[in-house]
């Protein structure tokens, strides 16, 4: 479980000249069309969505690519190698390791995207608070300063033996794990984008605070806002992973990716396709959101091109 | 820097006193009774009586969470439900095997990060440069105990030159030592070293661009001499800063990677610990990893402001 890398919050300021308008200025649509040729102009993004995109469909399709039903248990053929029948092997139940990581893609990818989701509600919200009202910047951020003083697994851990195990618990101690994260780089643009000229000429046309932080702060957040999301994403199917195989996650009853690999672990010596193949999911599946992440950052941002 | 610290040392008490809270109410999330959640549905009621009088249950919540916070404050952590001794106990005996691999995988990160991300910064832009970010993004989308289960697999099992598992002490046999902590280390160290690759890159690349760097090169000194001695000592002041969440990644690394390589370490002792709902070892495991952490964090920043003069305020 890592910590998604910083994301420059500072460079994401907008062009300060722009005049406060509260009609969509036609330069915002350009500035995304731009990013969005550069982004297609990557080859890595490309081949990350290639990469995330197959993981991901072919999971999605899973009632029509997959060999057998999910749970279907064959004891003819228990921890049979990989073969023409079985592509990636069987378990101990005799079961098409296959078919099983197709179906287990799906609750992988939900709880990574229900974590990540919700951390990056929250995050923005808290971020949003504590930049615009100095007053409640020292609470919020306090509380958050201590929930990242926690290495992120020793958190998670911790935060499931008093919630218990299960995937909504997972969801929401993996979302607690990461909402700091988003709150901070949510603040730190709000700090800088409160000083701007057109935040300033909102005020003085009598805005009210929450129309300010909603049109004219919140859509400035929102392109670090979607790279760190990437991240985050990619991170929370890590965290899963780690923590269902660990034996805290979610329950064996429900075959995450995480569930597979920890299934597989006491029979790597003699079948070690248990583990190598779910392993590979999610390797491919983080490598992908990865390389979609720094494509998105580079194309969003052309200032930290090359870091 | 007097100041600073004093600063920093303030905010630290702030930060560790809502650790403190977190941890502690932890125990208090849960559905139920603590004292039946920990002894399990077959208790009998003298059981969880005694337990909720030796937890201090009857008193209210603020009152418990100050009578705990004292008692943590003084280092007591309280008694082990499950080990049947003191949490500071079974702490101790669990810590040198973490405490080992994540410097150990400290020095594999730092030790293949900072090169590779030298030599990147110098080849910017070739092949080489290319071939390693490559393998950095491959590096951090790998969860480290797979990393380790196939490590294992290839050297412990296939080519049988380290062991598979297991721990020997340090003082105990320290060759022994070093070769049971080299596969766990790799596992945790390698991705780490992706991290530190890419931001000894860009921080070289920043500095390699600096008007000084110029004026040592137009004065006609070696290429060596420029990257090693001018350019690489100013990188480093930002490679330091990063070092403090590194670490946070490591010992995260080190709590699952124990599980895969059956290390007898913290990371081991947490997960059975919430396994048999042995509430105090959780807190007591929690709390001492944050006030590491911390206080790791405190030192880099203290160290940062130290290397680097330009920065008077953090």
């Amino acid at each position: 479980m890592i910590d998604p890398p910083p994301t420059d919050s500072a460079s994401m300021r907008p062009a300060a000249t722009r005049p406060p308008s509260r009609v969509r200025h036609p330069e915002d649509r350009l500035q995304w069309q731009r990013a969005w040729k550069r982004l297609w102009k990557r080859r890595v993004v490309a081949i990350g969505f290639l990469v995330f995109g197959t993981v991901a469909a072919a999971s999605l399709l899973a009632p029509w690519v997959q060999r057998f039903p999910p749970g279907a248990m064959s004891s003819m053929d228990r921890v049979a190698p990989p073969s023409a029948r079985y592509w990636m092997g069987t378990d101990t139940y005799g079961r098409d390791i296959f078919s099983r990581i197709l179906w287990g893609g799906r609750l992988s990818y939900l709880i990574g995207a229900g974590a990540a989701g919700t951390a990056m509600l929250v995050g923005t919200v808290v971020g949003l608070t504590a930049g615009y009202h100095q007053h409640l910047d020292n609470v919020l951020m306090r509380v958050m300063d201590g929930l990242m003083a926690f290495p992120p697994i020793v958190l998670a851990i911790t935060m499931l033996a008093g919630l218990g195990q299960g995937a909504r618990n997972v969801v929401i101690t993996l979302a607690v794990v990461y909402t700091p994260r988003v709150a901070r780089l949510v603040r730190s643009s709000v700090l800088v984008l409160r000083e701007e000229p057109f935040v300033e000429a909102a005020r003085a046309i009598g805005l009210s605070d929450a129309l300010i932080v909603l049109r004219h702060i919140l859509p400035n957040c929102i392109s670090p806002l979607i790279v760190q999301g990437t991240f985050i994403f990619a991170y929370s199917i890590l965290g899963e992973a780690a923590l269902s195989f660990l034996g805290v996650g979610v329950p064996p009853f429900i075959p995450t990716w995480g569930i597979i690999l920890s299934e597989g672990r006491l029979y790597t010596t003699i079948a070690p396709w248990m583990t190598v193949f779910p392993g590979l999911a999610i390797f491919f599946t983080v490598l992908g959101m990865n390389l979609i992440g720094d494509g998105l950052r580079d194309a969003l941002d052309p200032r930290l091109r090359g870091l | 820097m007097v100041e600073l610290i004093a600063r920093r040392l303030l905010s630290l008490v702030i930060v560790m006193s809502v650790v403190g809270v977190i941890v502690f109410t932890l125990m208090y999330v849960a559905p139920g009774d603590p004292a039946v959640v920990m002894l399990g549905p077959e208790a009998s009621p003298d059981d969880v009586a005694r337990l909720r009088r030796q937890l201090g249950l009857e008193q209210p919540l603020v009152v418990q969470l100050g009578r705990w916070a004292f008692r943590v404050v003084q280092g007591e952590l309280g008694e082990s439900i499950f080990l049947n001794q003191p949490v500071t106990k079974s702490i101790a005996q669990r810590a040198e095997p973490t405490l080992a691999l994540t410097l150990l995988s400290l020095v594999v990160a730092v030790g293949l990060g900072v090169p590779f991300g030298i030599i990147s910064a110098v080849r910017a832009g070739t092949a080489v440069d290319q071939a390693f970010a490559t393998l950095a993004v491959f590096g951090v989308s790998m969860p480290e105990f797979w990393l380790g289960i196939n490590l294992m697999l290839l050297f412990g099992q296939y080519l049988g030159v380290l062991p598979v598992a297991g721990y020997i002490p340090l003082l105990e046999n320290p060759l022994q030592w070093l070769r049971s902590l080299v596969l766990p280390a790799l596992a945790i160290g390698l991705v780490q070293s992706a991290l530190i690759a890419r931001i000894t890159r860009s921080a070289m690349l920043d500095v390699l661009s600096q008007d000084y760097i110029r004026t040592a090169r137009a004065k006609g000194l070696l290429e060596r001499v420029v990257v090693y001695r001018h350019a690489l000592r100013n990188a480093l002041v930002q490679v330091v800063t990063v070092i403090g969440v590194v670490l946070a990644v490591l010992l995260s690394g080190a709590v699952v990677v124990e599980t895969v390589f059956n290390i007898p370490g913290l990371g081991r002792l947490l997960v059975t610990s919430v396994l048999r709902r042995d509430y105090p070892v959780i807190q007591g495991v929690a709390l001492l990893v944050s006030v590491i952490y911390v206080l790791v964090s405190l030192v880099i920043d203290v160290l940062y402001v130290y290397l680097s003069p330009k920065v008077k305020y953090l």
